[in-house]
């Protein structure tokens, strides 16, 4: 397997999160979780964060445990882990995840400040974001 | 050696001198009066509240500027207000200090002749009210609210908190409206950030009701609250099949009441309404008893008047209710003012542009005058002036921006002084706005203006501070205040103050001190955070 290039894994995570929006939104409606005030003034990013969460597990949970997202299949890409070259499980996915997760939590200039830092490392080497180092796994495309 | 350092200090003070020189002749530089920094403030109030006395004339009698010596005030220094380019509060003055609350929602005590600071109280959020200052038992008070919907009680010599409350019943419930104090009761005014949240499309629009509170002004004790509308709101209808609107909501208190002592009773205008069904208590004029806040009478002047900020995104926003306006508030306190025969009338400025007179018995119609097209930022916007001894009401339009579906005619800015008893127009001063090579300037009246016996002042959307006289309208002086200034607190950090438009509470008058904040950018004018403070000088030039 080869390491999977920048454009196809941009458009990957455009899918994955334009999918997790929309599930997120349809949970905001469903739930109310924008409908009162307080959720306005005084815990908007915590909602905003929750709601993120729970549409990204939910809009590509089944997939998150081969490995794989929604745009991560389309697009023919998977992640593996970097010590035995094996689809990612799901434990290591979350753990993936989870600088992304925070971004959802963060005023927007920090949010995006945090999102290009994480990023970063992906633009030489190996490719790996900052997440994949974390979870020890690297993103590739399937021959 | 000894020559040679002396030689190294007349030289570092010469250059010193020369640049505290070219400091001094620097446009806008403005010089310090004699500092003193004592930590505690004299408490002998030279003004009071917003509008100068509980009938909320905005005339101060003890105002020392004249037609004869107005040519001799002179800008005496400028503070940096911190925390934002709208500075939404006012001041208060006594024999040594000055009072003033910010946008970082600090309460500021300044030297009146320096503006050293004296000492500081941090509050919850932005101070968004005028302050308010009485004695209450043996102690002298500073009362104010902030956009958290909090009010304050602070001792005016050290700043110490004496109590806090939260007054709101509704989490989007805010304190823009400044609590007056009468007879040991604290009355509040509540609004709301509802009528905002409503442009997500996601909020339940609406369920806040506006209201008057009452609480004891010594211990911050609740003692009543009356609400502008009776009934609770209940779910009306859903949108996107599953966000829940409810109605009848609004009519929200924005400015300060007005004590009728007289009747017993307590005075207010009211807003639109948020969502329907229309209430009667919304755009209407109210007199409620203040010790049981029960309501005595009510006068609505728009009804079916249901919008919020939804509608200005889109008519066709989900939370936008199909009357979709006009939005024409009553911004401005009504005042109770005694005419030349000692019969007393309520005059009602309203954002339609029209001033209206009451009966303060029964709220019965006397007369109703248009004076400009009206808008969503006024026609009247956040208050008017009254002269007792001439019987004149002096309202500022400011018709700004396109005016609201339905609302017909063409803007006509500017400061008109009608008759009270009769509503007959006895002057008028349309604005000549200085806009040229300015961006978001504006053409338009929209402060409250400040008045005393001979004088009118008012500030303009386009940084102009004028004076008009009283009687007959003619201008007397005028200063711009778009422009920087050097500021006195170049210690925190704020060595220059930017002024703007001139909005919200405007000027005031209080002994020899004309004090104006320009700069204000709450919707879209030019920002800016200078607190001017302009003395009389002996300077005839």
């Amino acid at each position: 397997m080869t390491a999977a290039g920048h454009a196809r894994r941009t458009a990957a995570f455009a899918i994955d999160a334009a999918l997790a929006a929309l599930v997120a939104l349809l949970l905001a409606l469903i739930f109310g979780v924008f409908e009162t005030a307080i959720a306005y003034l005084e815990q908007f990013r915590l909602r905003v964060g929750l709601v993120g969460l729970a549409g990204y597990l939910l809009a590509h949970g089944w997939f998150l445990s081969q490995g794989r997202s929604v745009g991560k299949r389309l697009l023919g890409l998977v992640v593996i882990a970097q010590s035995d070259g094996a689809p990612a499980k799901l434990p290591r996915m979350l753990v993936r995840m989870l600088p992304l997760a925070l971004v959802l939590f963060l005023p927007p200039v920090w949010a995006l400040a945090a999102f290009a830092v994480n990023l970063l490392p992906a633009g030489f080497g190996e490719r790996r974001a900052l997440h994949d180092y974390l979870a020890g796994t690297r993103v590739s495309r399937l021959a | 050696m000894a020559k040679g350092l002396s030689r190294a200090r007349a030289t570092a003070l010469r250059a010193t001198l020369a640049a505290l020189a070219a400091l001094a002749l620097a446009p806008g530089f403005v010089a310090a009066a004699t500092t003193d920094c004592a930590a505690e403030a004299n408490v002998d109030f030279a003004s009071t509240s917003w509008g100068g006395d509980a009938r909320q004339t905005r005339t101060q009698a003890n105002s020392d500027i004249r037609v004869d010596n107005v040519a001799q005030l002179r800008l005496d220094w400028v503070y940096a207000l911190p925390g934002g380019n709208s500075p939404h509060s006012y001041p208060l003055v006594t024999a040594d200090t000055l009072f003033i609350g910010t946008q970082s929602g600090v309460l500021l005590a300044l030297d009146r002749a320096s503006g050293c600071k004296r000492f500081r109280f941090q509050a919850d959020s932005e101070v968004r009210t005028a302050l308010t200052a009485g004695r209450v038992g043996d102690q002298a008070l500073i009362f104010f609210g902030t956009r958290g919907g909090f009010v304050y009680a602070l001792e005016a010599r050290t700043g110490r908190l004496a109590w806090s409350r939260d007054v709101r019943d509704h989490d989007a419930g805010m304190v823009t409206g400044t609590p007056v104090l009468h007879a040991g009761k604290l009355y509040v005014p509540l609004s709301s950030s509802e009528v905002v949240l409503a442009t997500s499309g996601f909020y339940g629009c609406c369920t806040f009701r506006g209201s008057v509170s009452a609480w004891d002004a010594a211990t911050g004790e609740f003692i009543w609250r009356s609400h502008t509308i009776d009934r609770e709101p209940k779910l009306t209808h859903r949108h996107w099949v599953f966000v829940r609107n409810y109605g009848p909501s609004g009519a929200p208190v924005w400015s300060a009441p007005t004590i009728d002592a007289r009747r017993n009773q307590i005075l207010f205008g009211t807003g639109e309404n948020y969502s329907g069904p229309s209430s009667g208590g919304s755009d209407a004029i109210f007199a409620l008893d203040l010790d049981t806040g029960e309501r005595r009478w009510r006068t609505q002047y728009t009804a079916d008047d249901n919008f919020n900020v939804a509608c200005n995104v889109s008519a066709d926003h989900p939370n936008c209710p199909a009357e979709n306006g006009p939005d024409l508030d009553f911004g401005a306190p009504p005042i109770l003012g005694r005419l030349q025969d000692g019969s007393e009338v309520v005059l009602a400025g309203q954002k339609s542009g029209y001033v209206h007179a009451l009966t303060p018995d029964n709220g019965t119609r006397l007369w109703s005058r248009r004076l400009g097209r009206g808008g969503y930022l006024g026609g009247i916007h956040w208050g008017m002036a009254f002269n007792e001894e001439l019987g004149l009401l002096y309202a500022p339009i400011s018709d700004i921006r396109q005016a609201p579906p339905g609302v017909e005619g063409e803007p006509s800015p500017g400061l008109s002084a009608i008759d009270a008893a009769t509503g007959e127009v006895r002057w008028q001063q349309p604005v000549s706005a200085n806009c040229d090579g300015r961006s978001r300037c504006l053409a338009g009246f929209s402060a409250a203006p400040g008045s005393n016996a001979e004088l009118v002042f008012v500030g303009g959307l386009d940084g102009m501070l004028l004076a008009f006289d009283a009687a007959s309208g003619a201008e007397r002086w005028r200063f711009d205040t778009w422009a920087e200034f050097a500021s006195v607190n170049g210690g925190d950090g704020e060595s220059r103050a930017n002024g703007g438009a001139i909005d919200v509470h405007g000027p005031q008058l209080v002994e020899d001190l004309l004090i104006v904040q320009s700069g204000y950018a709450g919707f879209g004018q030019r920002g800016g955070n200078a607190l001017m403070v302009f003395r009389l000088t002996d300077d005839a030039s």
